[in-house]
């Protein structure tokens, strides 16, 4: 062992062959560079798809741990409001249960797994703190067991749907078919929404509080228990216009009721997509190397 | 062939005040053009080091002297504001509280796993590993139990023995063995003397002289982030205790 006092500047181009992905870029490193390493990051992150899955299934059942039903009891949860919700507003706005209970539970599920995967994408980075600073693993692998997570819970509460079918109240037509794609594309955005909302949360600790009342407000401004059909007045098509969360919901939704996706649901969801995707790989290539400095 | 080679390593950690956590101000800031710079702390400062393999390195200096910073840093745990690093081998750190990286929630036997697949190994290896860990860590039944009825000692214990399961070629021990009982640390100490037979590379940051005589070869002294003094273990040792009692004697 020597130290090199004398030796002020690094070796140019010096790099470790062994630190490709994990290893952080250096935080004075070129935009190119730090975007390499966040690519290298989502690569081994992807590689290890093993781990973020066991890991996503253990947290499940660690969250249900000393219960008697487990995961079910989101299931019994959701099925309580979605009946709830139907009986409510079904009366309300006039409408026969048998329409409008398979609009409720499509709309509620869906918006369920949107609303979590935007609070796990937002807590992503802080919740690991302790994992981060002394675990050593590419950091998308945190987003992908989040959202891994995400789509576990989302999958006990498919059995709504499955009931709801064999009670002949979802048409399964071939629009059915389209449900599985929606549910990949949704779940990339969440994935683009953890590498791009995660890092903001963890750099500026007023946004993740924000993004939790911003998702109550949403709730309500998407029409989960309401159609645009309803409600009169001009501010309606702003609110779903300028809303990401209708058209992604809409994309789950419709294929439900039997529906196929309108263009203007495609081309929102396009839109929506590309704005995280972009988002993702601006943010997470900027933020990354710095991430263990915020959240230490 | 394990090493780790520091070149001109600085790390600046900038204490983001709640005003600059607040995205408002930042804003505000932004659009007058006008950035107030926060405060920064030099954690280590143009930190040259190489460490050959087979080396027992010992980190010593007082609280706040960057000794984690620079485990951090060695574990590729921390990109340095400046500087290089490079690090050959399967680099292994044991740093943060007893629990770090433990689920309080899950078994030991559930952590062993869980700990493992996130350090990239799959599942099954990490099965087949249980029996040893659980041994080797002296835990017995209580692997069974929930993490959170450790004692701080007992995850220490966890937490090293699935460390050491996994093989490292270089092990970095942040006042690693700190809580563990005197028939732990013995145990233990045996393990590193295996590991270190494998011509793998210690780095062991403590407060403890007999732990760091019986484990290191060499010492760095850090103080405010710089290397004070780095030599054969006996000799740093003295001149860092000789340090407090001058400064007792001022």
């Amino acid at each position: 062992m020597s130290a090199r006092h004398a030796r002020t500047a690094a070796r140019p181009g010096w790099r470790s062959p062994t630190l490709n992905w994990h290893g952080y870029a250096p935080l004075d490193a070129s935009i190119g560079a730090q975007f390499n390493a966040a690519a290298g990051d989502v690569a081994e992150g992807i590689r290890r798809w093993r781990s973020w899955t066991y890991l996503a299934i253990e947290q499940v059942k660690n969250q249900y741990r000393r219960t008697v039903i487990g995961p079910w009891w989101l299931t019994l949860q959701t099925a309580a409001m979605v009946s709830g919700l139907a009986v409510l507003f079904g009366s309300i706005f006039g409408q026969p249960l048998h329409d409008f209970l398979p609009y409720i539970g499509g709309g509620f599920i869906g918006f369920w797994l949107l609303s979590g995967l935007t609070g796990q994408g937002a807590g992503v980075f802080v919740n690991n703190a302790s994992t981060l600073t002394s675990t050593r693993q590419p950091l998308s692998a945190l987003v992908f067991h989040a959202v891994t997570f995400e789509l576990l819970q989302f999958g006990h509460n498919l059995v709504i749907i499955a009931s709801l079918a064999a009670l002949g109240l979802v048409p399964l037509g071939v629009e059915i078919l389209l449900v599985a794609p929606a549910v990949l594309i949704i779940l990339l955005n969440g994935l683009a929404v953890g590498l791009w909302l995660g890092p903001t949360v963890a750099r500026f600790r007023d946004v993740g509080p924000l993004v939790a009342s911003i998702m109550q407000m949403m709730m309500f401004f998407t029409p989960v228990f309401w159609s645009v059909d309803d409600v009169d007045g001009s501010g309606r098509n702003a609110l779903v216009a300028w809303n990401p969360f209708a058209y992604l919901l809409d994309l789950f939704r419709d294929p439900l009721l039997g529906e196929f996706p309108s263009a203007a649901t495609w081309t929102g969801v396009a839109g929506v997509t590309a704005v995280n995707v972009a988002l993702a790989v601006w943010v997470f290539s900027r933020a990354r190397s710095r991430l263990p400095y915020w959240v230490s | 062939m394990p090493s780790v080679e520091l070149r001109s390593v600085h790390v600046e950690y900038q204490l983001l005040s709640v005003r600059d956590y607040n995205l408002k101000n930042r804003v505000v800031q932004t659009a007058r053009r006008k950035f107030q710079e926060p405060v920064v702390i030099d954690a280590l400062r143009t930190i040259d080091l190489d460490i050959a393999e087979g080396s027992r390195v010992g980190l010593v200096g007082p609280n706040g002297a960057g000794k984690s910073t620079l485990l951090s840093v060695m574990g590729g745990l921390l990109p340095p504001t400046r500087g290089t690093v490079r690090v050959a081998g399967r680099v292994l750190a044991l740093l943060g509280g007893s629990g770090a990286g433990l689920d309080q929630e899950a078994s030991g036997r559930d952590n062993v796993v869980s700990m493992g697949v996130q350090l990239g190994e799959s599942p099954r290896d990490m099965r087949r590993r249980i029996d040893d860990i659980t041994e080797f860590s002296g835990l017995g039944e209580r692997i069974l139990h929930p993490v959170y009825s450790y004692s701080s000692g007992m995850q220490t214990r966890l937490r090293f023995s699935i460390l050491t399961s996994l093989r490292p070629d270089v092990l970095l021990l942040d006042e690693g063995l700190g809580t563990a009982d005197a028939e732990f640390t013995a145990r233990a100490n045996e393990r590193l003397n295996q590991f270190m037979s494998s011509a793998g590379i210690l780095v062991f940051a403590s407060h403890g002289d007999a732990l760091l005589r019986e484990q290191c070869d060499e010492a760095v002294w850090l103080d405010l982030g710089a290397i004070r003094q780095l030599g054969p273990i006996d000799e740093v040792l003295k001149s860092y205790h000789a340090s407090h009692s001058r400064e007792d004697a001022c």
